[in-house]
């Protein structure tokens, strides 16, 4: 037993001391984290490059071989300050300052100063066809840049709050020259996306077809001999096949302060992109729609069952009875405007339900139903929904065709016949169900003048104010949705709302959960919760 | 009748509409005959889309959907003039099309050409001088009874229908063109051409594309496959936009920016298909009346700009004048921010008038 | 019969698209996605033009037969939807001088020309009317009833200033008497109203946004789950 418990707090005493050593520095301070992912919605045919960039991390070669450098580059000027030298470009890398001895002049002050003035400022993708070779790797740290060719076809994607440096923006001259200048992000992960990689694999399996080629021309010109010539090209051919099924790319980061040092980021060793075929990302979000769809499926079975469910009244609905029967009593038509939105809006297909339930009331009264339609594809549902509500409840001869017709699909024209039709029909009452732009206020506001009853309801929250100074009854958001369901008073579709009751009182508690945690400082819920992939 | 304060406070209450809309009117209209200068500091969502812009390389390229009809003309062409003019004038390629509305393709048109125009009209500024001074052209503006600045968008015209090989374009003004032929000035216009903007080389308008939401998922599988033709029913595939080696548009993957101008709910529709799809950074101009809609997608990174109605365009065209001091003019954008300062002004005043009537008429009533 | 196959057809599609975005097969894209979806509603698209263009037709013709009541403007409406098809389909592409062309679509067109000055200043007077409606809206809602109501008074108050030069001008003008921007106590930062406006835009509004915006998903979803497994039946007109 005291083994036992010796044995745990050796092993988390191990754990404390080991993890925060283990950590391997990272090679260059400014860039850490480099990673590439198989890109998964693209057929394989880009990946994403991951990494993170610091600003305040100073990116500078006394970081990470300062004496090395010191020792041939530095000297110390009359002044007292350190000079340090760097290619007539001011901009070669901290490799080719190795490599090459040409001296010149950037003058900085101190090394501490250099440190704090020098922060990340661009970064530069380069690539590579192949795994890295023995010979790329100098010394285990630098990476050899001729063999990586500067990444032409990038794509930022998500770029989320940023704000740019002043700095940056003043540097003109510098920006033109490299490609991607650094984001002040909040969050500093980078997400790269480096796109047509077939023009990669095309760009190498050429070349092992030139080199073919080479052999074969070589062969006939009698340079090679048939042996020789023979293990070459089998050589060949399974170099091909290799690249074919396997093919491999290095990537590295470059990035460059505001004085222009270069420096490389850690290598990233030979990916394979290939096709993932079930885009995990979105787990997530299967996940809560299933455990709706379950709950919701429980609550309608429930119904079945005879669980009765109360309902909160709502006010809006509760008047369309009697909006319908004061349009029956004035003898006047009543008018329903299903939105301007698409068939494949949410709120048109709500609004088509509305329409049906109303059109029945309509129906048995013999009251006059105006629908003009914005949508041609909307049209000819509403036109059927309609005719069907009145064949449903014995009416078909009631239907009036030329009174469910297409008005036009221009946004305020559609709002001027709308008008007509309200000034000159005077509708006792009239509906406005589905989502609505810049052109509710003005169709409100007439109704309100020819003095109909008006009852809207619309998810389009910008509009919502509009509605409520000119109507008489509003349905706010998700009211529009539940409206069908209980106008139809059909228990078991009123239990669907039920669900989303549920539903809503899951993510509030989750809200509040949050807001309590983040208060009292424990932030994984929150990072959990914001790194849900959308 | 006898005046008594009561009535006053209750007709405060109660000002009839029609005088609302009167002055309304007034304050809305006066403002536009008088050049009041008024400077905005542009908000925080107009200058992140600038800086975006302002960041991208020459030669990428921006998709401007043109989804608004005529009627939020005034809110949303400014807009898209303001950043069309800064894309152009960064060397920056431009796209357009209009899948909401068919009424939108002559919007989005106008638009980009007429930036192109500009742009032209300034690289183009001093050979059009040295033209004003031909007999030839002199006696030609003399016949046709037209000014200089008439002359030279003709000129222009040509200049592009001769790099364009649009021959439609050349046919409008036959006289003209036999006289530039003729003078051999014609020829003097090949040194422009690299400069120029021209159309399926550094924009193409697309017009107005029935099918919404496939036509936006189709562009992101291949635009040349699924848009077929530009707004005058050439291929596509004949432009360099579309066929050049080096640096041709396939997809979004080749689409730096979406920016949407739009009055209705097409925003979401790109965000939706085009940033969550497919990847690609959305920016969004939109009508006042629905802006306040789209302020949690710029939290959320799923708008990465956006401009609010008629001060936004303000804002971008401020902006344009302080990177291009020389040749950026204030629009009508800027133009609009008089009234729009009365308009609100106005709306103020009578929303106090209303409450003070409320006010006193209530103590009245309850004493 | 009628019922059952577009609910079968609305369950089978519906299930099927549940699962779209998380495959990314290529096959399953390109034919689910591209041919079928794009293709067939293009179709369905057309068709569904010609039959609104003709009830449009229908509705004008009817009231033109009947003499009933406005029918001058039938008439218009009908001239206007021919003339249009017309110079933009059939219209040979004449030039006509100064520059315009009579058939087409193009920026020189007689449709264009009719199009930007007829169609184009009619819509924008319709947008225009916004700006009285509003007005008057504005003048009869915006009272101080209750505190809820003076609160909404107070603050769209602020956004209508914060939104025009006006706020900024105060601004810089209280600024001044401040002292500037190093004066230690900044009261003038009350009177910032382009900023304050902006942080109600990206802050309350935000906020209830989200909040309405959290109903209507789950209604959207509600409602779309009902469609597919067909509880919900209006949207095909009656019940059974």
């Amino acid at each position: 037993m005291i083994l036992k418990r010796f044995g745990l707090v050796l092993l988390i005493l191990l754990c404390v001391f080991v993890i925060p050593f283990s950590q391997q520095s990272d090679r260059v301070a400014g860039i850490s984290g480099l990673t590439v992912e198989d890109f998964k919605y693209d057929h394989g045919a880009s990946v994403i490059i991951k990494f993170k960039l610091s600003p305040d991390d100073n990116i500078s070669l006394f970081d990470y071989d300062k004496e090395k450098l010191a020792a041939v580059y530095t000297e110390e000027s009359e002044d007292g300050v350190t000079v340090f030298e760097l290619s007539p470009e001011g901009k070669l890398s901290a490799y080719e300052i190795l490599q090459s001895g040409e001296k010149n002049e950037v003058a900085i002050t101190d090394e501490n100063s250099l440190l704090k003035k020098n922060p990340v400022r661009y970064y530069r993708i380069y690539a590579k066809i192949g795994a890295l070779a023995e010979e790329d790797i100098d010394g285990g740290k630098y990476v050899n840049p001729d063999g990586f060719n500067e990444i032409r076809n990038i794509s930022i994607i998500g770029l989320p709050k940023y704000t740019y440096e002043q700095s940056v923006l003043d540097d003109i001259a510098l920006k033109d020259k490299f490609r991607l200048p650094y984001y002040n992000m909040t969050n500093k992960e980078y997400e790269v996306r480096i796109k047509n990689l077939d023009d990669y694999k095309e760009l190498l399996l050429n070349s092992l077809k030139e080199e073919k080629k080479a052999i074969k021309a070589a062969l006939k010109a009698g340079d090679l001999g048939k042996e020789e010539a023979k293990a070459d090209l089998a050589e060949l051919k399974t170099r091909l096949k290799e690249a074919k099924k396997n093919f491999t790319m290095s990537f590295t980061v470059v990035v460059e302060s505001a004085s222009g040092i270069l420096t490389f980021g850690e290598y990233y060793e030979a990916i394979h992109p290939r096709v993932e075929w079930i885009n995990l990302d979105k787990s997530w979000v299967y996940l809560f729609s299933i455990a709706f769809i379950i709950m919701l499926l429980i609550v309608y079975k429930l119904t079945k069952g005879g669980k009765e469910y109360f309902i909160r009244p709502i006010a809006g609905l509760s008047a369309v009875e009697e909006a319908v029967g004061r349009a029956t009593e004035m003898g006047r038509p009543v008018l329903y405007i299903s939105g301007l939105s698409s068939i494949s809006d949410i709120a048109t297909l709500a609004s088509i339900n509305i329409l049906g339930q109303i059109a029945k009331k309509v129906a048995i009264y013999e009251t006059p139903l105006i629908v003009p339609a914005y949508d041609p594809i909307v049209f000819t549902v509403i036109r059927e929904v309609v005719r069907e509500a009145y064949i449903d409840v014995g009416k078909p001869d009631a239907f009036q065709e030329e009174n469910v017709f297409y008005l036009t699909s221009a946004q305020f024209a559609y709002a001027a016949g709308v008008n007509g039709i309200m000034v000159r029909e005077k509708p006792a009452t009239v509906f406005y169900m589905g989502m609505f732009f810049a052109e509710a206020l003005l169709m409100s506001e007439t109704g309100n003048q020819v003095g109909a009853i008006q009852i809207a309801g619309t998810d389009a929250i910008t509009q919502v104010p509009f509605f409520i100074t000119s109507c008489d009854y509003t349905l706010i958001g998700e009211e529009l949705y539940a409206a069908s369901a209980y106008l139809s008073r059909d228990p078991l579709l009123l239990s669907t709302l039920k669900a989303q009751d549920y539903g809503k009182q899951v993510i509030m508690l989750i809200i509040i959960i949050g807001i309590i945690l983040e208060l009292m400082g424990v932030h994984w819920f929150t990072y959990i919760l914001q790194n849900i992939p959308d | 009748m006898k005046f008594t304060w009561h009535k006053f406070f209750t007709l405060l209450t109660n000002i009839d509409r029609r005088w609302i809309y009167l002055l309304m009117a007034v304050v809305v209209v006066l403002p536009l005959f008088f050049s009041f200068s008024v400077k905005v500091k542009p908000a925080k969502t107009v200058n992140m889309l600038y800086d975006f812009i302002e960041n991208l390389e020459p030669g990428n390229t921006i998709l401007i959907g043109f989804d608004y009809s005529p009627d939020s003309l005034a809110e949303l062409n400014p807009m898209g003039k303001a950043v069309v003019y800064h894309a152009f004038k960064r060397g920056i390629r431009v796209m357009g099309i209009a899948l909401a509305w068919p009424s939108a393709a002559g919007l989005g048109l106008d638009v980009i050409q007429s930036q192109a125009f500009k742009i032209n009209l300034e690289i183009m500024d001093e050979k059009l001088k040295e033209l004003d001074a031909l007999d030839e052209i002199v006696k030609y503006k003399a016949d046709k009874e037209i000014t200089d600045e008439e002359v030279h968008f003709r000129i222009v015209k040509l200049a592009m229908g001769i790099f364009e090989r649009n021959q439609s374009d050349l046919d409008l003004f036959p006289e003209l063109m036999e006289i530039l032929r003729a003078t051999g000035a014609a020829d003097e216009f090949e040194p422009f051409k690299a400069d120029m903007i021209l159309s399926g080389v550094d924009y193409t308008y697309f017009g107005y594309k029935p099918g919404y939401v496939s036509i936006m998922l189709g562009m992101g599988k291949d635009m040349v496959e699924t848009l077929t033709t530009d707004y005058r029913g050439s291929p596509l595939i004949r432009y360099e936009m579309f066929n050049s080696n080096t640096n041709k548009i396939k997809n979004y993957e080749d689409v730096s920016l979406v920016v949407d101008l739009a009055a209705g709910g097409s925003v979401g529709a790109w965000v939706v298909y085009v940033n969550t799809k497919f990847g690609r950074p959305v920016a969004a101009g939109v009508t006042a009346v629905m802006a306040a809609d789209y302020y949690p997608f710029i939290q959320s990174g799923q708008l990465i700009g956006l401009l609010n109605g008629m001060r936004g365009a303000a804002d971008y065209e401020t902006l344009n004048m302080r990177h291009f001091p020389d040749t950026a003019r204030p629009g009508k954008g800027l133009g609009g921010m008089a009234s729009q300062t009365w308009a609100h002004l106005m709306i103020l005043i009578f929303i106090i008038l209303g409450n003070v009537g409320y006010f006193v008429t209530k103590k009245g009533g309850e004493a | 019969m009628k019922r059952q196959i577009p609910l079968m057809l609305v369950l089978t599609l519906g299930i099927i698209y549940f699962f779209v975005p998380l495959v990314s097969i290529p096959w399953v894209v390109d034919n689910l996605q591209y041919e079928v979806f794009n293709k067939w509603l293009k179709i369905i698209g057309v068709f569904a033009v010609i039959m609104s263009v003709a009830s449009l037709w229908r509705r004008n013709a009817v009231k033109i037969k009947r003499k009933s009541g406005d029918y001058a403007y039938s008439y218009l409406e009908l001239i206007g939807m021919v003339l249009m098809a017309a110079l933009a389909i059939i219209a040979p592409r004449w030039n006509i001088g100064n520059g315009m062309v009579l058939g087409g679509i193009g920026g020189n067109s007689v449709y264009n020309w009719i199009f930007m000055n007829m169609q184009v200043p009619m819509q924008a007077t319709m947008f225009s009317m916004l700006a009285f409606y509003i007005a008057s809206a504005a003048y009869r809602s915006f009272r101080a009833r209750n505190i809820e109501a003076t609160l909404l008074l107070i603050t769209a108050a602020i956004v209508m200033i914060g939104r025009v030069p006006l706020g900024e001008n105060i601004y810089q003008f209280m600024l001044k008497l401040n002292g500037g921007e190093a004066a230690a106590f900044q009261w003038s930062r009350i009177f910032d109203f382009q900023g304050i406006t902006q942080f109600i835009l990206d802050v309350p509004n935000a906020a209830t946004k989200r909040a309405i915006g959290f109903g209507v998903a789950m209604g959207m979803l509600a409602t779309s789950l009902k469609i597919i497994f067909g509880i919900e039946k209006s949207w095909l007109g009656g019940t059974e």
